[in-house]
């Protein structure tokens, strides 16, 4: 939770752009109405509308993947204009990779980044109740849950973090514009790549069976794929392309079509996926669909000590090569 | 109660260039060619491919061969276009409404269409003619981008050889070899163009018994509506087949929807009354 | 009349002999409609399954016809089915989706020559067993939709919860002649209706998601307002709210090669917020942006339906707007329609 010091300061300064006309627009979040624990993308172009945006632990949608891809939220901008966004750490990390792809032009935005303290996964929250939620606030340690059957409840917070954010190394924003005080609750964390190494421990054939397994729910929405800020290629996606015979690239359900969509997309994300999790977080069946991007996370780290989304500048490592690797040195 | 979806297996029995791009189908199904309504139109597939809906260009009273006239766009059509006589494909339909070819019984009828498009109405075109004396004075105005991209070169003249039937052409671009008219093919139901529509501003002037059947890109259709609209002709007696992605052909499948109504059921034939009645139909 | 809980579940386990079965088990952190194969994995304690019951009556994936050597074959018929678990709501969308798969008369006068013949077929097969809901999830909103947590629409025999018992509310004669056919389960006593009423009374006193249809069937006014694009906000056009939703109907149908000349033929679940649902061969897309797509999705429930059919097509199952990964809400959406009429 940002506390009240900070969210006046962060309203004030946006307020402040859109009344100069610095900004054309301001993408941030905020509540939704009558969905306790969700927020939702909201461009605020009038200062009114600035008192909508919030941040808190229930942020969770990584909005870079609106500035670019198939929802393009850029507005035209006048000369000297920008677009306002605000990101957390991970969101950070997925526009400066599509910075670096030449994806967004960086210059027409006007960045401020959050500490972030973590996000709370409100499916776990919510699995773990006899009742669903009416009401849920956050102090910064505990969960205040008022459930519909009238019961309340008050959690652990650190035991309902989102797994994605716990592994996550990056809690500040990288490489933006305006960062706003430090003052929220840190979150714990896990060693990512201890947790990596022990997941690899298993038996190939036990995670194979593992991955099949869930991913045999899958329905083919593809709500990962558009939830993916590295996922830009708009209609050209070959999941997409009309009339595509082979049985393997249907819009049904077969497992082999579903093993093909979701090998093609972690090829796509090897080397550049920051491991988000948002794909996880869109999936409606709760498929774990970060296991293999976070496995692949790793391996990218362990052979080329690069981590996607660092840099505004650095290319991948499977868009260069070296002199040695082409001759075979 | 058929089942919609299920196609017969036909053949293909002739093959005519109509441009570099158009190809006309004659195609002959296992169970026998059945009947349609000018204007409904058939699903044609290539197993393994997919399907596309095309319409049925000739008239139901003559149907031997289905006459299928299909541009190369997308997979299936650049599929069909590799095919040679006596291969075989999948068909099914018929689907649509079509034109109402009673209601129009008596009346001068004025034919416009657009590209591609023509095959749309040369169904209700090849009906009127080969019932001649239920219909009145008939004109067949066609446009096309270029002198190449006409369709039905040699069936259009002979259409043009029988009686009260008159026929003009045009192309957006002319070459030296064109003598027929220039510019869209639109301006004929513009009162100032020299060689407008005989029917609608000299036998007709009053539209009192006349009706127009339009097919072409949606583009033309909307300016020819435009046209239409200025000059006062009644909305009612404008009869329109529009286009749009199909892929059941029968209502079921949801992407063809214009407002509530499916173009694949509820039309593909519409007046113009209705369309402007549609929320944005282009 | 009413049965025993554990008596029903034996009932369920027997007609597995006769019938294939359908209930909601466990599937991962998820609760999907799956064949069952043993009777103990049936979980009706989760309140709303992932995907929708119509799954069982029209499948994500169904082989329609196959061409194999110079003939088209078409598919094996179906074995008869019990669906059993079904929520109200979904209970409900099926019922919406007879009007359109089985051609039912347009209010508009408008025809429907054809009515889906794979549909009729396991529609006819299938006996649908629903029960009522005794807690609701914070964005179910049945009860503005016009059932109830307890309502028996579109379900053959509705099961409500009393004590170790369910009361059986039956509506259709399929429902009665099963019901007949295995007599010797039930037992007479108790108050179907007093019980419906009373689940229904506690349920709904728990409910805060509401959706307002009282402006039902006027948005075709806000066609070409700026207004979609404000309440599309955020929209990434998968196809969560489509797959997800109770009364969603698109299909597409493709052929999967099996050989040089042969293929089989699926008919599968299409979105209309996919980009290239509604994208023509010449590259014309008359749905080309977020908000026409979110537009179309919202007036083919609120609109469209009601034109045709004369009711909403929705049943406020709330999965559009749980699921959604952009935490869009459909209470909200209604909300901003109706203050813009």
């Amino acid at each position: 939770m940002m506390t009240e010091k900070t969210l006046a300061y962060f309203r004030k300064i946006v307020k402040e752009a859109i009344k100069s006309g610095k900004i054309a627009g301001f993408l941030g979040w905020r509540e939704v109405a009558d969905m306790p624990g969700k927020t939702r993308a909201f461009v605020a172009t009038t200062p009114e509308e600035v008192d909508l945006l919030v941040f808190n632990s229930f942020s969770r949608e990584n909005l870079s993947r609106l500035l670019g891809g198939k929802t393009f939220y850029i507005p035209e901008l006048k000369k000297g204009q920008k677009f306002g966004v605000m990101v957390k750490g991970c969101d950070s990390r997925n526009l400066l990779a599509n910075v670096a792809e030449n994806k967004v032009d960086r210059d027409n935005l006007w960045v401020i980044g959050v500490k972030c303290p973590g996000t709370i996964d409100i499916d776990l929250v919510r699995s773990g109740l006899d009742s669903d939620i009416k009401n849920i606030t956050d102090d910064g340690t505990t969960l205040h849950v008022e459930m519909l059957d009238g019961k309340k409840a008050d959690l652990v917070k650190s035991d309902y973090y989102d797994p994605r954010c716990l592994r996550c190394p990056y809690t500040s924003a990288l490489e933006v514009d305006e960062l706003l005080p430090d003052d929220m609750p840190k979150k714990p964390t896990k060693n990512w790549e201890k947790w990596m190494e022990s997941y690899l421990q298993k038996p190939f054939e036990e995670r194979r069976a593992y991955i099949i397994s869930q991913l045999s729910r899958c329905t083919m929405c593809f709500a990962c794929r558009d939830a993916c800020p590295g996922c830009y290629c708009n209609t050209n996606c070959i999941m997409d392309y009309p009339k595509l015979p082979e049985p393997y690239l249907q819009k049904g359900t077969s497992l082999a079509s579903i093993l093909t969509y979701h090998f093609i997309h972690y090829f796509h994300l090897s080397d550049r996926c920051t491991n988000c999790g948002e794909c996880a977080r869109a999936c409606p069946e709760s498929i774990p669909l970060n296991l293999i991007t976070e496995q692949l996370g790793y391996m990218t780290k362990t052979t080329w000590d690069f981590e996607p989304g660092t840099s505004d500048k650095a290319k991948t490592p499977l868009a260069l090569y070296k002199v040695e690797e082409v001759l075979g040195r | 109660m058929t089942n919609p979806y299920l196609p017969e297996m036909a053949t293909i029995e002739k093959i005519e260039q109509e441009t570099p791009n158009i190809k006309t189908f004659y195609i002959k199904r296992d169970g026998g060619n059945f009947d349609y309504n000018p204007g409904q139109f058939c699903i044609i597939g290539v197993p393994g491919v997919g399907d596309c809906s095309i319409s049925i260009g000739n008239t139901p009273t003559k149907r031997e061969h289905l006459e299928l006239t299909i541009m190369k766009v997308g997979a299936v059509t650049e599929k069909l276009h590799g095919m040679k006589v006596g291969d075989r494909v999948t068909l099914r339909g018929p689907y649509g409404n079509g034109f109402p070819k009673d209601a129009l019984k008596g009346m001068n009828i004025s034919y416009m269409a657009g590209g591609v498009g023509f095959s749309a109405i040369s169904n209700m075109l090849t009906y009127s003619l080969d019932k001649r004396s239920d219909y009145g004075k008939i004109e067949i105005l066609y446009g096309a981008k270029t002198p190449a991209d006409q369709v039905f070169k040699n069936k259009i003249f002979e259409w043009a050889k029988v009686k009260d039937v008159e026929v003009k052409r045009s192309c957006d671009k002319g070459d030296s070899t064109w003598k027929e008219d220039v510019g869209v093919v639109g301006q004929y139901y513009d009162p100032n163009f020299k060689n407008r529509s005989r029917l609608l501003f000299e036998i007709d002037p009053g539209f009192k018994n006349t009706a127009i059947v339009i097919s072409g890109p949606p583009v033309m259709i909307k300016f020819t509506l435009i046209g239409l609209d200025k000059i006062g002709f009644p909305k009612d007696k404008i009869f329109a087949s529009l286009e749009a992605r199909m892929n059941c052909g029968c209502g079921k499948c949801g992407r063809c929807n214009v407002g509530h109504n499916y173009v694949c059921q509820d039309g593909p034939v519409f007046t113009s009354a209705q369309i402007a009645a549609m929320p944005a139909a282009f | 009349m009413k049965i025993k809980k554990e008596k029903m579940l034996s009932l369920i386990d027997e007609s597995r002999k006769t019938h294939v079965v359908y209930a909601p088990q466990k599937n991962g952190a998820v609760t999907n409609f799956k064949k069952v194969e043993d009777i103990k994995s049936i979980d009706l304690k989760t309140v709303r399954t992932a995907t929708p019951a119509k799954e069982a009556v029209f499948p994500q994936t169904e082989l329609i016809y196959k061409v194999e050597s110079d003939k088209v074959h078409q598919a094996d018929a179906s074995k008869p089915a019990i669906l059993f678990g079904v929520r109200p709501c979904d209970a409900r969308g099926i019922q919406v989706l007879d009007n359109f798969f089985l051609a039912r008369d347009r209010k508009d006068g408008g025809k429907q020559p054809f009515e889906d013949p794979y549909w009729k077929e396991k529609r006819d097969k299938t006996l649908i067993i629903a029960i009522a809901c005794e807690k609701p999830l914070s964005t179910c909103a049945c009860s503005s939709l016009g059932i109830h947590p307890a309502s028996e629409a579109g379900s053959d025999i509705l099961l409500v919860p009393e004590g170790d018992s369910y009361q059986l509310v039956v509506s259709t004669e399929k429902g009665k002649a099963f019901i007949e056919a295995n007599k010797s389960m039930f037992e007479d006593g108790g108050d179907a209706k007093a019980a419906q009423e009373k689940v229904k009374k506690a349920c709904e006193s728990m409910m805060i998601f509401k959706l307002d249809t009282s402006k039902a069937g006027q948005y075709m006014k806000l066609y070409e307002s700026p207004i979609w694009q404000k309440v599309s906000q955020g929209c990434i056009s998968c196809g969560v709210c489509t797959f997800f939703c109770p009364t969603c109907h698109c299909f597409e149908m493709r052929d999967r090669k099996t050989g040089a000349v042969s293929c089989d033929r699926d008919k599968c679940w299409d979105s209309c917020h996919f980009t290239v649902y509604s994208l023509e061969a010449s590259g014309h897309n008359p749905r080309p942006d977020v908000a026409a797509r979110y537009r179309n999705k919202i007036l083919d429930k609120y609109q469209y339906h009601m034109t045709l059919y004369g009711e909403i097509a929705c049943t406020g199952c709330g999965r559009c707007s749980d699921l959604c990964p952009s935490g869009i809400s459909l209470s909200e959406t209604l909300k901003t329609l109706g203050g813009a009429l």
